[in-house]
């Protein structure tokens, strides 16, 4: 048996690296994040739950139901709620083929951004399922953000798309979902989300649609040079 | 062409005021949304060598960009933003306190782990240096990853990591050490 020399050891190395660069295209299936759960965290998260409930019940306005709205627990259910809410309201676009990414985030559609640094991101089993659960639907790759980094700038040739928690509300669930697109438009819904065939399904909208529509401005592959007239 | 007789060094990559960054050489403005598409998959494999896992390397790739956009003014005007942001990802990877406790385990055995009558020994050392890899001080990860990985000669390393190259060759020659004391020794021909 010979000991490892350094030119042994680099080229080693190097194998190893080059080997490992393919875990990114597949995630492992035998890992888990450890998260200590601390008690602020979780103190914060059971405040946002009850605040976002209580911001989700006045802008309801006359529709408010009497049962006060509660986040759903499945982690895999949400994930597939927010892909059918995602997959959605990309479909108001006139040509969906052309816009090919998406920037996700997860925060209450309407609300200014300091008010989102306590909100949580989505997890990373909660981006994989949506990640794959759009691509399949929609074909449209994802990317992510995470709270408190929303764009001000224009964005020409990517959306953003914002989902907020999902409301359980008995027979059928509810998020509150918007897009932002082509320099500021930004078009925000509330979609009722059914469970049919073992699948969730949009069902409708609650409440009046907010902002503008974006059919006639769809989101191209390319940025043009100068903003675009009448969008 | 961007002029770059003003520039003034920063730590990592040099940074140019007035100078405006193009993709390719066409003149065109690169905005945010380009830089993050551009360079993400990159910045991930790089994250991926330095924290050895995915999620973790998403997490920090994650946070590099959200610090990225909020100094977006900045960082436009530099004459290679994704060196810089190549440098942000390093200097996160060495301060990121949530790396010590958030760091992924393994729940169970590698399904693909190979054995040594089907892939080879070679494939089996080089998971054993995968590894040693993760329980290495960070500064001699950082090192092994920008030399072995990123191909960077050691004065640029030291730039990057603002020592002295002095000190990049003690970490790599430390972080090699370790591996050559615990990996398997190689089957004499």
């Amino acid at each position: 048996m010979a000991r490892l020399t350094d030119e042994d050891l680099e080229r080693l190395l190097r194998e190893t690296f080059a080997d490992k660069e393919d875990l990114l295209d597949s995630l492992p299936q035998a890992t888990k994040p450890r998260r200590p759960i601390a008690p602020i965290l979780l103190a914060a998260a059971t405040v946002l739950v009850v605040l976002g409930g209580i911001l989700y019940g006045v802008n309801r306005g006359a529709e408010v139901e009497p049962t006060p709205p509660v986040a759903s627990s499945s982690t895999t259910d949400d994930a597939d709620i927010w892909a059918a809410a995602i997959v959605a309201i990309t479909q108001r676009f006139d040509q969906p083929a052309s816009l090919q990414s998406l920037y996700v985030s997860k925060r209450a559609p309407g609300a200014d951004d300091a008010n989102q640094e306590a909100a949580r991101t989505f997890s990373a089993a909660e981006r994989n399922r949506i990640s794959a659960q759009v691509v399949k639907d929609a074909g449209i790759q994802v990317g992510w953000l995470g709270t408190g980094t929303m764009t001000a700038q224009c964005i020409r040739t990517l959306a953003r798309v914002s989902v907020g928690e999902v409301v359980d509300k008995g027979d059928h669930k509810e998020v509150r979902t918007s897009i932002a697109y082509n320099c500021g438009y930004q078009y925000t819904v509330t979609y009722r989300i059914e469970k049919r065939d073992d699948s969730w399904t949009v069902t409708g909208i609650i409440g009046v649609p907010e902002g503008v529509v974006p059919a006639g401005c769809p989101v191209s592959g390319k940025t043009p040079a100068s903003p675009q007239a009448g969008c | 062409m961007a002029d770059t007789a003003s520039c003034s060094k920063i730590r990592g990559p040099s940074r140019c005021r007035g100078v405006t960054v193009t993709t390719g050489g066409t003149g065109r403005t690169l905005s945010f949304d380009e830089l993050v598409v551009s360079t993400e998959r990159r910045l991930l494999r790089l994250a991926l060598m330095l924290t050895g896992g995915v999620h973790s390397a998403e997490d920090l790739v994650q946070t590099v960009f959200a610090r990225a956009h909020r100094k977006w003014d900045r960082i436009n005007e530099l004459d290679n933003p994704e060196a810089y942001l190549r440098t942000m990802v390093l200097n996160e990877f060495l301060s990121w306190r949530r790396l010590l406790k958030n760091r992924e385990l393994p729940v169970a055995e590698p399904a693909d782990r190979p054995s040594g009558e089907d892939i080879g020994a070679r494939q089996a050392q080089r998971d054993a240096a995968w590894r040693l890899l993760a329980e290495l001080p960070r500064q001699q990860r950082a090192v092994l990853v920008l030399r072995y990985y990123e191909d960077m000669p050691d004065d640029e390393i030291a730039a990057v990591l603002g020592c002295a190259p002095a000190t990049v060759r003690s970490n790599a020659s430390r972080g090699l050490a370790t591996l050559r004391n615990h990996l398997p020794a190689e089957e004499e021909r």
